[in-house]
């Protein structure tokens, strides 16, 4: 074999296994991206286009992503982002608040409590209002039961910092449901 | 209206936990695998467009020092005298005739009246003949003249090196090391009050 095949087969075969550790990352992941784009955009077909880019964009990185432990945080990170973008270009905030305002239960989306329905949109509502910082750290607390910690990691953030907005949130959120 | 409780607040937050924890639909993941397969070709036309911007970068910066460099050279033409110079003249030798012999037969006034035409024109030709930037220095030298300010600029450069040995008087003719400095004596200043200004201490009481 010369050298030039013995290259190419390691380049083939760090490759083959790049592939594997993305697809295991992808399986591993694509709840919380999905999640995380839902906590924006609030439509389950536009969470899962969110998600899908956020995922090729991943794998277009992979490769360089030094930090492979960090993936979910840059995950995250990127989904969040690519959400607002998806938000902000499509203009669907107003349509979105109206839709929850004339909210109707779906089955396997919303609780089958009129009541809590009604509480969740309230909710829905003044979390749009809060500022980005707050809005993504209430999001991710309350997806698949992150604590402080979670969330800090995945933010790449200090846990007091966390605490201090997860603080403020809360406070901005009681005075907005007031 | 009373404010929210925590209670209350918890409550409404475990709501909006049960609706985010949505799970993605099974061809979710092929979905993805399709983008990632579409990528190449996207791959492929980033790196020729980056090629371009990069080689549009290079020719850039190559016509740049190009011209930068052009900016520095004398330029030495043969016709010497610059325009300015040219028109002032021109005005000068044309009018003082006329404007003579008109003074001497007539009245005064067309003379006065002449030369402030004569001045003006003097004036906006000048104003409108100076070159408004400075970029450029143009060095107006005639070719023959040229060689002998360039051997002249380079002689000055070479002595402006050359390093002497230092003066003689700082040497001490016997021991012939370096004699140390002496220190600068200054006399005492003694102020005295002018005469007459006793008393006076200057200040507002």
């Amino acid at each position: 074999m010369n050298l030039a095949s013995e290259l190419t087969g390691n380049l083939l075969s760090v490759e083959r296994d790049d592939v594997r550790e993305f697809e295991a990352r992808l399986a591993d992941s694509s709840a919380l991206a999905i999640r995380v784009a839902y906590g924006v955009v609030r439509n389950r077909q536009d969470a899962e286009d969110v998600a899908q880019e956020a995922f090729a964009r991943a794998y277009r990185r992979f490769a360089s992503l030094r930090d492979r432990e960090r993936f979910r945080g840059w995950l995250v990170r990127m989904t969040w982002r690519l959400a607002i973008d998806h938000i902000r270009s499509r203009k669907r905030r107003q349509n979105r608040e109206d839709a929850l305002m004339a909210i109707t239960p779906q089955a396997g989306d919303l609780t089958e409590d009129t009541a809590a329905s009604e509480r969740t949109a309230r909710l829905w509502k003044a979390i749009d209002q809060l500022p980005d910082r707050l809005r993504v750290v209430i999001v991710l607390t309350s997806i698949e039961g992150h604590g402080v910690k979670e969330v800090a990691a995945l933010l790449g953030a200090a846990e007091g910092t966390i605490k201090s907005r997860m603080f403020e949130a809360r406070q901005k959120l009681r005075e907005a449901l007031q | 209206m009373s404010p929210m409780n925590d209670d209350q607040l918890n409550d409404a937050l475990a709501d909006l936990r049960a609706e985010l924890s949505i799970e993605p639909s099974p061809e979710f993941a092929a979905k993805v695998r399709r983008q990632i397969d579409a990528e190449p070709e996207r791959r492929g036309w980033n790196v020729w467009a980056w090629t371009g911007v990069a080689a549009t970068c290079g020719i850039a910066v190559v016509a740049g020092a190009l011209w930068m460099r052009s900016g520095d050279e004398i330029v030495v033409t043969p016709t010497v005298t610059p325009s300015v110079t040219t028109t002032i003249a021109s005005t000068q030798t044309q009018t003082p005739t006329p404007v003579a012999t008109t003074a001497q037969t007539t009245s005064p006034t067309p003379v006065t009246s002449l030369q402030q035409t004569v001045n003006a024109v003097r004036t906006t030709r000048i104003a409108t003949a100076a070159p408004p930037k400075e970029k450029v220095l143009e060095v107006m030298v005639p070719p023959d003249q040229l060689l002998v300010i360039r051997q002249l600029m380079s002689n000055v450069r070479e002595t402006s090196r050359r390093e002497g040995p230092p003066s003689r008087t700082l040497i001490d003719p016997t021991t012939g090391e370096l004699i140390p400095a002496k220190p600068i004596e200054i006399p005492l200043i003694t102020i005295e009050p002018l005469p007459g200004a006793e008393g006076r201490s200057g200040g507002r009481q």
